[in-house]
């Protein structure tokens, strides 16, 4: 049974130039133990997809969702406070940048402290012993040390590792991981990575990893959203999805990254889409892709569903599968 | 935080060294000399000035024959007594308001409260003082008009706070003078409070709303830990800097307008004593007193500053 299922989730901002829909029916599911990526460009809305799943959107945002299910419990049926009390005590997020997401004037101690005080509770001592416990299993081996110690004092490396422990003090069922590595440098990233999916068998909880590097999600993800302009425009297993995308844009982002070892002509440019990312307030008419995309025709006029093409979905009217069988 | 501490304790001195630059120059312009100088020349003169001021001679009022520093330190307690609890009434309701204001964002209740700030912080403090006289006094009568205590209380000037001579007076009315001299306090204090507090609760707001928006706080909303718990201990914290700061400068608000108050409700402090020196063109009380105020109000900031750095870990360590 689906740990996470999410069918039409859209996400709205009322602003003063007219609302703006950040998420736009997005259908997701997760089991438990699984690790899904969702990948797209900045301002795709995967971040704000992100929070809404988490319950930590602010109150400009209006969420819906038409079905919204979390270990079996329906969220949309629950009170404002039940809701919460059921998202935080199952789902655990983790932000980009991990200095800023720790308070600067409280101790790394403190905060995990006051975790642990809410989740597990027991005394100051139980308390503190867990603590050290959590910080060893995050590979922080002075924990004695950095409990004292003040997010500043710390790298951003280290701090992430500190959200890390404050995300499993929650004892989480699903852990989201919202572009956990972007801000940290390479050997970092990868250490990091390499932590959370350790964890993830450790604790026997599912992972939504969010992030904009293929090469992330190729390693660790067993499955992969891509959105684009807060649709996701195609889903499907990570390995098909990578060798041979169906959406056009999923295959100009892969396009797009340079491949070590590949011969490249001098001279040559990457592969990019023409334009750049459309501003939310103001779409294009029909298939949110289509100014940008190579393969466009009359018929991109009309908005494209998400369809099921061999155990893929895809929203686009001319998925790039013919063109492999002709 | 050696290190921060004598830094500070250097920007004081250089800043006390000024002020007396300041009433140095100030002294110069009576005809009589303040103090026997020796040198003839200015520059000398004002190294005997400071001699004498550290010796505690800081002249003798020319009406009326006092030792200036005795005069000003007979004075002070009244008017410590007057701005500690307006400082207290500023920054209980200024906080409380600013977080009520900025826990109710957009609401109605937000909207009038930053309206009734603006007008309290445009409000003229002699002005103002007067219409809560003429309200809560004369025609409501709950407070008296002016002084410090009622006459029919004789208490001895001990300590030269009437909240604590009271209180330890041998009299048996102790008490009740003690509810007295709180209730005449009351209306000066709240004269003086007003436009620190609407200052501070404005200050409150803004900080804490911006503060909110940090992404910490959403992790700390992502804990689970309730609202309370977030403004608290999450948020109020890392607000308190600008807040902290915002109050510093109102110390020097709060010493220009004890003198307007003191004097609305002839509140036998150091703003009425110089205020009387000033119309009576009583240069060494003018001089002493600006000094010793200056002092207190670098201090009070020396003070601040060492509880922000005590708030805020980054500041402990200069980097």
């Amino acid at each position: 049974m689906s740990l996470l299922q999410i069918e039409n989730l859209s996400v709205n901002f009322n602003t003063d130039e007219g609302t703006i829909c950040a998420v736009d029916n997005v259908k997701l599911s997760i089991d438990n133990g699984q690790v899904i990526g969702v990948i797209g460009e900045s301002g795709s809305g995967k971040s704000v997809m992100a929070l809404a799943i988490a319950g930590l959107l602010s109150p400009a945002a209006q969420m819906k969702a038409d079905l919204f299910t979390l270990d079996g419990h329906d969220l949309n049926r629950m009170s404002d406070t039940d809701r919460q009390k059921m998202i935080t005590d199952n789902i655990s997020i983790i932000f980009q940048e991990p200095t800023s997401s720790l308070n600067p004037s409280l101790t790394i101690g403190y905060q995990l402290d006051e975790t642990i005080r809410f989740h597990e509770g027991g005394n100051k001592s139980q308390r503190k012993e867990r603590a050290y416990q959590l910080l060893d299993s995050v590979g922080i081996h002075d924990a004695k040390r950095r409990y004292k110690e003040y997010p500043h004092q710390l790298s951003g490396g280290l701090n992430q590792r500190v959200m890390i422990a404050i995300a499993l003090a929650c004892q989480p069922k699903l852990l989201i991981a919202d572009e956990p590595t972007t801000a940290l440098d390479v050997t970092v990233q990868s250490q990091i990575l390499d932590l959370l999916l350790k964890l993830k068998e450790e604790h026997n909880m599912a992972l939504m990893l969010i992030t904009h590097d293929f090469s992330i999600l190729s390693e660790t993800t067993q499955k992969v959203h891509v959105m684009y302009a807060g649709q996701v425009v195609e889903s499907g297993r990570t390995y098909n999805l990578l060798s041979q995308p169906y959406h056009p844009y999923t295959k100009a982002l892969l396009e797009s990254v340079p491949h070590f070892g590949m011969r490249y002509k001098k001279g040559r440019r990457l592969f990019n889409l023409p334009g750049s990312t459309p501003p939310m307030r103001n779409l294009p008419v029909g298939c949110y892709l289509g100014p940008r995309c190579p393969y466009a025709n009359k018929q991109c006029v009309k908005a494209p569903e998400l369809t099921g093409i061999k155990g893929r979905r895809v929203r686009c009217h001319f998925p790039l599968i013919e063109e492999e069988q002709s | 935080m050696a290190k921060a501490l004598f830094k500070q304790l250097m920007t004081l001195l250089v800043s006390l060294l000024g002020l007396t630059v300041l009433t140095f120059a100030l002294s110069q312009q009576t005809s009589t000399p303040l103090h026997p100088y020796q040198s003839s020349n200015l520059f000398g003169q004002y190294f005997e000035y400071i001699g004498y001021l550290l010796q505690g001679e800081w002249g003798v009022s020319s009406i009326h024959k006092r030792d200036v520093l005795s005069d000003f330190l007979h004075h002070f307690p009244a008017t410590i007594e007057l701005i500690s609890f307006a400082i207290l009434f500023a920054l209980l309701f200024g906080l409380g308001l600013g977080i009520w204001a900025a826990s109710k964002r957009g609401k109605w209740i937000d909207q009038f409260l930053m309206t009734t700030t603006l007008v309290g912080y445009s409000m003229p403090i002699f002005w103002w003082g007067m219409l809560l006289v003429l309200l809560f006094s004369l025609t409501l009568g709950w407070t008296p008009v002016a002084g410090r205590i009622d006459y029919i209380y004789d208490i001895q000037p001990v300590t030269g706070f009437m909240l604590i001579d009271t209180l330890i007076t041998q009299h048996s009315y102790g008490m009740s003078a003690f509810a007295n001299a709180l209730h005449h306090l009351l209306l000066p204090a709240i004269t003086l409070s007003t436009i620190p507090m609407a200052i501070i609760a404005r200050m409150t707001r803004s900080s804490l709303l911006s503060v909110l928006k940090a992404e910490y706080i959403r992790t700390a909303r992502s804990k689970g830990l309730n609202w309370q718990r977030i403004i608290w201990i999450h948020a109020l914290r890392n607000a308190f800097q600008p807040i902290l700061t915002i109050s510093g400068v109102q110390i020097s608000i709060i010493m220009t307008g004890v003198i307007l108050t003191e004097y609305i409700f002839a509140w036998p402090g150091v703003g009425k004593w110089l205020l009387e020196a000033v119309s009576r063109r009583d240069y060494a009380s003018i001089q002493g007193g600006v000094l010793a105020l200056s002092f207190f109000v670098v201090i009070f900031n020396l003070g601040l500053d060492l509880l922000a750095s005590y708030i805020n870990p980054r500041l402990r360590r200069p980097s």
